[in-house]
């Protein structure tokens, strides 16, 4: 663990070090990631200027979820999609071959080799929006709500990327497999909004197949004090469920690979 | 000790065949003709350790695919592979840990960063200790006289060093086995002598054992006393290097200086005439037959000067390639 634990310093290490290099791409990126969030709560604002509530849903509670999908960002596009492009792409140009004699877990090393920090002003101001909406509903959260709220933060973002991994797995069996990495974050609409939001047939599927709404709304009930324990247990089990299923299907993928020529 | 066994090893893979344009990639969506690529037909070879091996072929021979099983990198369609008693494929870190994979064309360095960041990184993903990592750095950016580029980002670098660099990043964890697959291609003929002599140097200093693929004879006839010619996935011969051109060459070539002018037709009465320009000469003759044929051309025409010499080995390995001679495999 503690091996793992000082390469992935490395790893954010090395990408500070890219990122200052290209800061004029940094501060780009930065301005374009914060221009969109704005947009969206701009959105939300207009919303709520024509109605109180949606679903039982006040306007300071459903700018948490924002928030929270805000810092979930970081990890989609900060931690992982470079890793996750970069799959489908290594195995086309047959540079897979260069990870794939490495000493260490390979699952590691093709998630969390690349960090871009273009995303940091996302987490930096998803975390302003949950402070400023828990102001807006004058919510006292607990520190025991705090301390839920963030373990289901790293639940969901251990299931998000579980699935995402999952995914570009398939990519093994094809020479080549573009936009397979836009598939899961393109999920990522669903959970903008609260879980209770969804009805039917869409809200059993959002339950118990594909619970990716929750991975915003647990952590948010925490914080509101309103621990839904169900929906916490639903994700905890998916995201280890997903995890282990996804280590098992990495290796049963890379037994396709074909590499490439030089 | 044999420290690579290779039993029977076939790697086959299905390719898709499509028709030429838009009409091909149409039906290409509907229905797929695939054929069967015998990329590795049925090898088997043993190499003791500290040796150092040409492994030569033409494109497409099955080099590259042969040495990827014995990475771990493909899964052979069947057969067997010991490598340090490891199987390859079963990606073993305890395995991992000794071998190096080193391929011309791909890179491992951190484009954007000087290549010492790459080499710390390699130390903690290989666990070298640190008075060993200062060791075999030392030794090897001496080896290839790298010290000033060590912290220059690697995309500033020339073709020469990266490669330079690359080997250090290669080599870092100071690998008992080393697969180096065209290690040379694409340098000016400087850096390759460069690199050659590192191999070399590297090979009797560290007693590593050594495979290189190579299309430059050069590499092999520097490097290697024993290799192993394949072609389209078959093993043509696994032995030294001299018993290739016994085995294979039909021809010597006799080369003449005459000292006086001479009918050309004349002199090609005794064999094939490559090149004839007064006063020299040079005709290939039937290996068995060169000692007849210099006595017959001393005794016809005026000869100065006489040589009986074994033909280049890149136009006897030429020839095995283009299927102009056959020979069965082993030592």
């Amino acid at each position: 663990m503690k091996r793992y634990l000082k390469l992935y310093w490395l790893f954010i290490k090395y990408s500070v070090v890219r990122a200052m290099m290209y800061k004029e791409d940094f501060i780009i990126w930065s301005l374009v990631s914060i221009g969109w969030m704005i947009l969206m709560l701009v959105f939300y604002q207009l919303l709520f200027l024509n109605v109180d509530s949606i679903a039982g849903w006040t306007k300071p509670q459903v700018l948490l979820i924002q928030g929270f999908y805000f810092m979930l960002e970081l990890v989609l596009w900060g931690a992982l999609w470079e890793n996750m492009r970069g799959i489908p792409e290594k195995i086309n140009k047959g540079t897979m071959d260069i990870e794939l004699i490495k000493p260490i877990n390979h699952q590691f090393l093709l998630s969390f080799k690349d960090f871009s920090f273009d995303n940091m002003p996302n987490f930096i101001l998803g975390l302003f929006t949950v402070i400023y909406a828990l102001n807006l509903g004058q919510i006292t959260p607990t520190p025991m709500g705090i301390s839920l709220s963030i373990l289901a933060f790293i639940i969901a973002s251990i299931y998000i990327y579980s699935g995402w991994f999952t995914t570009m797995c398939i990519a093994f069996w094809f020479d080549r497999f573009d936009n397979l990495h836009y598939f899961f974050p393109g999920l990522r609409q669903f959970w903008k909004v609260p879980h209770p939001f969804y009805k039917g047939v869409l809200r059993g599927i959002f339950t118990f197949v594909l619970p990716v709404t929750l991975v915003t709304t647990v952590p948010v009930e925490f914080l509101l004090g309103r621990p839904q324990w169900t929906w916490f247990a639903i994700l905890t089990f998916f995201a280890i469920a997903t995890l282990k299923f996804s280590s098992w299907f990495f290796n049963f993928a890379i037994k396709h690979y074909s590499s490439a020529s030089s | 000790m044999s420290i690579i066994k290779v039993k029977n090893l076939k790697k086959y893979y299905k390719v898709h065949e499509k028709e030429p344009g838009l009409k091909g990639s149409i039906k290409s969506l509907f229905s797929r003709k695939y054929k069967e690529v015998k990329a590795v037909n049925n090898i088997s070879f043993e190499v003791k350790e500290g040796e150092l091996v040409g492994f030569i072929g033409p494109n497409g021979a099955g080099k590259t695919t042969t040495l990827k099983c014995l990475s771990g990198l493909l899964y052979p369609t069947s057969g067997t592979v010991e490598v340090l008693g490891f199987t390859p494929w079963d990606r073993k870190a305890a395995f991992q840990k000794q071998f190096s994979l080193v391929m011309g064309q791909k890179n491992q360095l951190w484009w954007d960063l000087p290549p010492i960041e790459t080499f710390i990184l390699n130390k903690e993903i290989y666990e070298i200790p640190d008075n060993q990592y200062q060791k075999i750095l030392k030794k090897l950016v001496k080896l290839l006289d790298v010290q000033k580029i060590l912290n220059i980002q690697v995309r500033k670098l020339s073709l020469g060093q990266r490669m330079k660099c690359e080997l250090i990043a290669a080599l870092i964890h100071n690998p008992k086995v080393l697969f180096l697959d065209e290690p040379t291609i694409g340098l000016d003929v400087v850096m390759q002598k460069t690199v050659r002599d590192f191999i070399k140097d590297y090979n009797k200093q560290f007693k590593s054992t050594i495979l290189l693929t190579s299309h430059y004879m050069g590499d092999v006839k520097k490097l290697a006393k024993r290799v192993i010619i394949i072609d389209s996935g078959t093993l043509l011969f696994d032995g030294n290097l001299q018993d290739v051109i016994d085995r294979f060459a039909r021809n010597k070539i006799i080369s003449l200086v005459f000292s006086k002018e001479i009918n050309q037709r004349e002199l090609a009465e005794f064999g094939d005439v490559r090149e004839y320009q007064y006063p020299k000469a040079r005709i290939n003759v039937p290996r068995n037959q060169a000692a007849k044929k210099a006595s017959d051309l001393l005794d016809k025409f005026p000869v100065a000067d006489l040589v009986i010499e074994e033909p280049p080995i890149e136009a006897i390995i030429r020839e095995v390639f283009t299927g102009k001679m056959k020979s069965s495999k082993k030592r």
